[in-house]
């Protein structure tokens, strides 16, 4: 079903799928100050390279017609969308652009815009980058629009100048008044009352200047902004999916999406399921929630609880039917609004927001305030609510990166904001991620380390962190499968260090390893296929941005590696990766172990082994909690937990050890990453030394040093492991 | 007797969280956060002989302490909330908050 409406108030006759469901003069009730016949500009528009637009182009001087960007001659598979905001309902005076190149590579940019001296000429300063801003230096914009009763004539010229780099003029085709398209699907329980449209003027309290209209929840969404289509009908979700108490957690509605939201899956869509039910287990206390903050893909589906407060009119309300109608829609168009990533009005400066500097907006008429937190209560709210959203959040549905805004891509109240990256002409730093082998190819299962290196590219000495590249808060790392939307990699810790500064000369690097199959997120990479790794540090001053790296993950060579995987692919074992060993995750040790004894000739085997040794080869210590009573949560005091010194098991640790490192050490170096490979190998001679084992520590050295050597590692650290063999062997 | 319900809301962060009533401890949670999309954290209920009485509520991890006199004459519903800082702020309501 397609309701028409769109953010620019008129309709729009290429687009009309349903006539039927037209109100053609719809627009003229609203408080916007187009007349009927003027045809707005706003909208989509999109520039490929089949798209010739001689006319507009012959428009332009010559020297502005020829190729425009370096890029688009190296990556000629180039897609460019432009979002113009300038007219219409809620103009937001603003032009947002993603260029695409190669199908991944994006860069995201976003112009104020104010009138030009020229009529339908536009101008403004470009304010927002994100994804590869390296290539587009640029910080102004114009826009010259060519408007038409026929959506097939309307067309826009932009031409990017500053930044020092040469003009660059791209021209586009109008393709629609929206500018993303998503997919409502609208599920409700037997006993709950669900609220799809409201007549606007059937509660007294309200707006003088609201215009008498059926609003949808459609039409909400289509004049913020989104070409909304709707599933068919309604299913009926049956109690059972509820539990034995007839209320909803959270997990239920999740399970229940799974099963009846036709469009569900696991991966980033424009699509979002709406769940209205009678009660969540919460109580009558909560009116609704954005439950699905489960799993990798958050924000696809959302609930409004019908036997809740939200059907409590307040004594003597004039019209209580009316008023709970009202209450409902408004919660399900808060709700709703939580799927695309909106904070509540109060919340804005909270987390990190995808701007710098928003501001909370506590009275806000917005479908993301509460109407009585304002001053004055509910009744003050509804006198002065239009239905919409406020500029703040229309900026974002309309303008923010794709990614932030489509529901199942970034996670729930993450970059309801994406900072701007500041990528100066002449960086001071170059920041490389690098897998050390000819091809970045890894075999299934192979957990993938990177190495990463920071060289002061300036003339002059920088001060930097002394743990630089070891503080992950201040690094993003992006990570893109092919035909999948990029995700955000959360290590599962991030570690906090004493503040020290260090001198990086010109020229010098300093260097780091960075294992990255999983994290918080899950395992990012570990489907086979192919995914691009980019990398960014935010400095004080500036942020470094990674080339991207592009790696390819094998296809499973065997029926073993294939059904190993679904234990392995577990968050205990990537926790025990990532963290070099477990005392105590035993079940991700015994999926280890199970590796090491069915693929011992595997890349992942030989990870295991470094994991699992490292535990046996020292005494630990862990924390016994083995007085708590079952099922419940109590501090370690109270649960009078003690601390167990668990002994090291140095023959089996040391074997392994010997395994992985020195059997094979160029494989080894390989895969583990030579800053982890050099890491490991110490630890071992470590060991080895509090062993009274000089000679054999030393000769780890030796193979450590030939490895390196051979593997191009640079000379001080080459010279670094001399030293210590040559320590080791008693100075001889 | 009446019951005073405490409602955790905005601004928790794995916080410790106790809360007393005349001095008396009547909740005592860990790990406490604010779930974004509601605005509210947890909830605990205490019950008093009917008059005024001090509700004191502190994060101890943070020094933070806030305590405000209620009038127990019929069922309250105190909100407290952890400002910039932690700084603790209450709502007192005679009627259940909401949260959407």
């Amino acid at each position: 079903m397609r309701v028409q409406d769109t953010p620019a108030g008129v309709m729009q006759p290429a687009t009309l799928a349903e006539p039927a469901e037209q109100e053609n003069i719809e627009a003229l009730d609203l408080p916007i100050s187009i007349p009927p016949l003027l045809v707005s500009a706003s909208g989509l528009y999109l520039w490929n390279t089949s798209v010739p637009l001689p006319s507009i182009a012959s428009k332009l001087a010559l020297d502005d017609s020829g190729p425009t960007d370096q890029l688009d001659i190296v990556f000629p598979l180039t897609s460019e969308r432009l979002c113009l905001d300038i007219d219409g309902r809620y103009p937001q005076m603003t032009a947002s652009g993603t260029i695409t190149r190669l199908l991944s590579q994006q860069t995201h940019w976003i112009a104020k815009l104010k009138p030009g001296p020229n009529p339908n000429q536009y101008l403004g300063s470009i304010w927002y980058k994100d994804g590869n801003v390296a290539a587009f230096p640029y910080t102004n914009v114009e826009i010259l629009v060519t408007t038409s009763i026929f959506p097939g004539l309307r067309k826009a010229v932009a031409i990017f100048t500053g930044g020092g780099a040469a003009k660059r003029v791209r021209g586009y085709q109008y393709e629609s008044p929206y500018f993303h398209p998503v997919q409502f699907e609208f599920d409700c329980t037997a006993d709950a009352k669900p609220v799809f449209a409201i007549q606007t003027h059937a509660h007294p309290n309200r707006p003088a200047s609201l215009p008498n209209e059926t609003l949808t929840l459609q039409k909400v969404y289509q004049r913020a902004g989104f070409d909304v289509t709707t599933s068919p009908s309604p299913s009926i979700v049956p109690l059972a999916g509820a539990g034995a108490n007839g209320k909803w957690s959270d997990q239920e509605m999740h399970d229940a999406m799974q099963v009846y939201w036709s469009k569900f899956a696991n991966k980033a869509q424009w699509a979002l399921w709406t769940f209205f039910a009678a009660q969540h287990e919460q109580g009558s206390s909560l009116g609704g929630i954005m439950f699905d903050d489960i799993g990798p893909n958050h924000r696809q589906g959302t609930a409004i609880f019908t036997n809740s407060f939200i059907a409590v009119p307040p004594p003597g309300d004039p019209n209580p039917a009316a008023w709970i109608n009202r209450m409902v829609f408004w919660t399900a168009g808060h709700e709703m609004g939580h799927a695309f990533n909106l904070a509540h009005s109060w919340q804005k400066a909270m987390g990190v927001p995808w701007i710098p500097g928003l501001a909370n907006e506590p009275e806000a008429r917005s479908f993301m305030n509460y109407p009585y937190n304002v001053a004055g209560g509910q009744t003050a709210f509804f006198s002065n609510f239009q239905f919409r959203f406020s500029d703040q959040e229309l900026l974002f549905l309309r303008h923010a990166p794709a990614r932030y805004v489509q529901m199942g891509n970034a996670a729930w109240f993450d970059h309801h904001g994406f900072e701007q990256a500041r990528v100066l002409p002449e960086p001071t730093f170059k920041l490389e991620a690098r897998v050390n082998r000819a091809e970045a190819r890894f075999d299934f299962l192979e957990p993938i380390t990177l190495d990463l290196k920071l060289t002061n590219t300036s003339s002059q000495p920088q001060l930097i962190e002394d743990k630089i590249l070891e503080e992950l808060e201040h690094m993003t790392v992006i990570i893109k499968k092919d035909g999948k939307e990029a995700r955000s990699f959360h290590p599962y810790a991030n570690r906090c260090w004493e503040e020290k500064k260090r001198v990086l000369n010109p020229g010098q690097a300093t260097y780091q390893s960075l294992f990255i199959s999983a994290g918080r997120n899950g395992w990012d990479i570990s489907e086979p296929g192919r995914y691009t790794v980019q990398l960014c540090i935010h400095l004080e001053a500036e942020d470094i941005v990674s080339p991207p790296l592009q790696l390819r993950i094998s296809p499973p060579r065997s029926y073993d590696e294939e059904y190993l995987a679904q234990d392995l692919l577990t968050d205990e074992v990537g926790r025990i990766l990532s963290f070099d060993g477990s005392r105590v995750l035993g079940s991700g040790l015994d999926i280890l172990n199970t590796l090491v004894e069915q693929l011992p000739d595997s890349r992942a085997a030989l990870h295991a082994k470094v994991a699992l040794a490292s535990p046996l080869v020292r005494d630990g210590k862990s924390l016994d909690m083995s007085r708590l009573p079952d099922g419940q949560l109590v501090s370690a005091r109270d649960a009078q937990a003690t601390l167990l010194v668990q002994r090291a098991d140095f023959g089996v640790g040391a074997r392994l050890f010997r395994d992985a490192l020195l059997a094979k050490p160029q494989l080894a170096a390989e895969t583990l990453s030579h800053f982890d490979y050099h890491y490991y190998v110490d630890r071992f001679s470590d060991a080895l030394e509090e062993q009274g084992r000089q000679d054999e520590a030393a000769d780890a050295q030796s193979t450590l040093l030939h490895t390196l050597q051979q593997r191009k590692v640079i000379q001080p650290v080459l010279e670094s492991i001399r030293l210590r063999e040559r320590d080791l062997r008693g100075g001889n | 007797m009446q019951t005073l319900h405490l409602e955790l809301q905005e601004g928790f962060d794995d916080d410790r969280v106790v809360a007393r009533l005349n001095g008396v401890e009547f909740l005592s949670l860990d790990h406490v956060t604010t779930r974004m999309q509601t605005g509210f954290a947890a909830a605990g209920s205490t019950q008093a002989a009917d008059g005024k009485a001090v509700l004191e509520v502190s994060l101890p991890a943070s020094g933070q302490q806030a305590s405000t006199e209620i009038n127990l004459i019929q069922p309250l519903w105190a909100g407290v909330n952890a400002g910039p800082g932690k700084a603790i702020q209450f709502r007192i309501s005679q009627a259940p908050f909401g949260y959407v």
